[in-house]
Formats: C-alpha cells, structure tokens, sequence
C-alpha cells in the first residue's frame, strides 16, 4: 500500500505510540471525469508520435495490400463454407447416406414383419383351431336339444292321444250328456279324520231355494 | 473509483455465451492471467460485448511470457477460426498479427511496423555505446 499523509517518514515507535494519523489509501483510486486538469500538468504539451513520410508511404502501401488480401481471403472462407453445406459433392454425399441408412431401416423393418408374420399366423391357426371346436361343440349341443325336444313333442303327443280316446266329440255328445244324467255324482258331503263320508240328506235344493230370497232381501 | 464486475454467474470461459445471428462478432484476445502474469485467451465474443464477457467460443490461447526455451505458446483451433471469419467475424490486431505469423493469414503490417522501428531502437541504442567502446 501507499500512503499520503503529513508525516511521510513514520518511525516504527511513532506508530506504535500514536493513535491518530492521516492515513488514505491512494491504489485503486482516479481522478474523477470532473475534476480539472492538475496543476501540474496544466501546461504540458503531450509529444505527437512522429512518422516520417518514408514511413507513412510504405505503411499505407503495406495495409492497402493487406487489406485487399484479406477482403480475398474472407471470400474465398465464406464460399468454402457455403459449399460445405450446398455444394454437389456435400449434396450426393448426404443423399447417398440418407439411402444407405433408409436401406438399413427397410432391413429391420422387414426382419420385424417376417417375425410379425410368423407370430400372427401361429397366433390365427390357433384361434381357427379354437373357432372350429367352439362351432362343433355348440352343433353337438344343439341337436341334442333338437333330440330331447323332439321326445318331450313326441310324449307330450301320445299323452295327448291317450286322452283323445275319453274326448267328447260331435258323435258321441248325446251318449255323453245321457251318461252324465244318469250318474249323477253329488259331492255334498262331510268328512272326518278317518275319512268316512257323511251323506246328509239333500240339502242342496233347500239352500238353492233359500238363496234367492236372501238376496232379494239384501237387494231390498 | 473503479466499478469492480459483479459476476452473477460462474461461466465456461470455453464458451456458451450469448450468439446472435445478425450480430457482429469479433475474434480477439481475453486476458485470463494474473497480476504480472498475463495469459490470453483467443475468443469469439459479440463486438459489441466487453473484453471479460462471456465467450461464444474459445478459439485458442496465448502465452505471451516466454517459457525456460525461450518460446511464446500459441494454440489455434484453425477450423473453427476459419469457420468463424467466414460468418464475417472481425479480427482484432493483436489476433490478426498471431495468425499472421502462424503463416494461417499474410503478415499484418503492424509486425513489420514493430520489427523495424525496434531495429531502429536497437541501433540507436547500440551507436553510442559503440562509440564509447572506440
């Protein structure tokens, strides 16, 4: 550090004894933009760089040519670059290796759909396999209900022809209504635990008398 | 007093900073050393951004200190270089004059110019102590 003070000479006792000093740092300081020129410097007059004529020629001479060569150079780097990306050999190099790799992709494409292939083909014999059991099974059952509903048609059939035989028909309605007058069944009658029939006497009539009455008595 | 950089980011000095397609850039030198040890990068910044910005690219280093052989390292990634120049990246002096002598451009004039004018030096330093020796 540098140090700006009153006493610029400090002896090691001095420092130790005093307790104040003008001390200010000077490092990492400048003069503000503001501030006027220094004093000291105020009539100094900075010395121009003096470049012979001799010199200035061949210098002007030196950086035209320079100059020019670059311009050429610049050139030529960005031609180069563009025909890095556009130009024909770049080109078919790109599009031969888009082929070859679109070649490739066709390879693994087709391996994948020849293992596709085999796979669903093993995979629809095995579902036919099952269809054509399935079907034959659902025949096997359906004729045997076929069969049982034909027997239970063809019993229900003889059942009913058995019955046919006690039929009352047009021809024998007379003898029917004659059997039926002259065997009449009255089921009038009681009947205990035991099962013994109590025929009272016939009380039908009576109570078929009595009933028109009681209703015309509950009509009126 | 001096406005010292407040750096919000640790950066890649390698490069990743800001590329804009229609912005100028420059091809130049980054001082990446010490106090009295200068070390140099040769970057690709934006023309507009300052000396210690972030770097598009590194393109290279620059040792400027001689090692025990005598030698100033240079390295120069020549492709990108090229690449760079072609998207009309400018060339800063001290960069121009490295590729100069690396024999990638022609020779920068401000080479000649230093060579010749420390011959000069060297020779009117030298007469008069010649003159002493006789």
């Amino acid at each position: 550090m540098q140090y700006v003070g009153k006493n610029t000479v400090v002896s090691t006792k001095f420092l130790e004894i005093s307790t104040q000093i003008f001390l200010q740092p000077v490092r990492y300081t400048r003069k503000p933009r503001w501030l006027p020129k220094a004093p000291s410097k105020m009539f100094r007059v900075p010395i121009r760089p003096q470049i012979s004529v001799e010199e200035r020629n061949e210098l002007f001479h030196l950086f035209t040519n320079y100059r020019t060569c670059m311009k050429a150079i610049y050139k030529q780097m960005e031609e180069e670059l563009e025909k890095s990306s556009t130009g024909e050999e770049v080109l078919n190099e790109i599009i031969q290796k888009e082929e070859k790799e679109w070649q490739q992709c066709l390879a693994i494409n087709n391996d994948w759909n020849a293992e596709v292939a085999s796979d669903r083909d093993e995979r629809i014999a095995k579902e036919k396999e099952i269809e054509r059991q399935t079907i034959l099974e659902n025949l096997i059952n359906s004729e045997e209900e076929k069969r049982k509903m034909m027997e239970m048609i063809e019993e229900q059939v003889r059942i009913e022809k058995e019955k046919s035989r006690y039929y009352i028909t047009e021809e024998n309605i007379d003898e029917a209504i004659e059997n039926a007058l002259n065997n009449i069944v009255s089921y009038n009658y009681a009947i205990d635990l035991n099962g013994t029939k109590f025929d009272g006497e016939n009380k039908s009539k009576e109570a078929d008398n009595e009933s028109p009455k009681l209703t015309v008595e509950s009509i009126n | 007093m001096r406005a010292y950089r407040i750096l919000k980011k640790l950066m890649p000095s390698s490069g990743g900073g800001d590329d804009y397609e229609k912005a100028k850039k420059s091809i130049r030198l980054a001082r990446y050393g010490c106090a009295n040890r200068p070390f140099y990068h040769i970057v690709v910044v934006l023309q507009r951004r300052d000396c210690k910005a972030h770097p598009i690219e590194q393109l290279g280093t620059y040792d400027p200190m001689e090692n025990h052989n005598g030698e100033k390292l240079v390295s120069l990634n020549l492709e990108r270089i090229k690449y760079w120049m072609a998207k009309k990246a400018r060339l800063s002096n001290p960069v121009a004059e490295l590729l100069g002598l690396s024999g990638f451009l022609p020779m920068h004039p401000r080479t000649y110019m230093t060579a010749w004018r420390n011959r000069q030096q060297n020779k009117t330093e030298t007469q008069p102590s010649e003159t002493v020796t006789n």
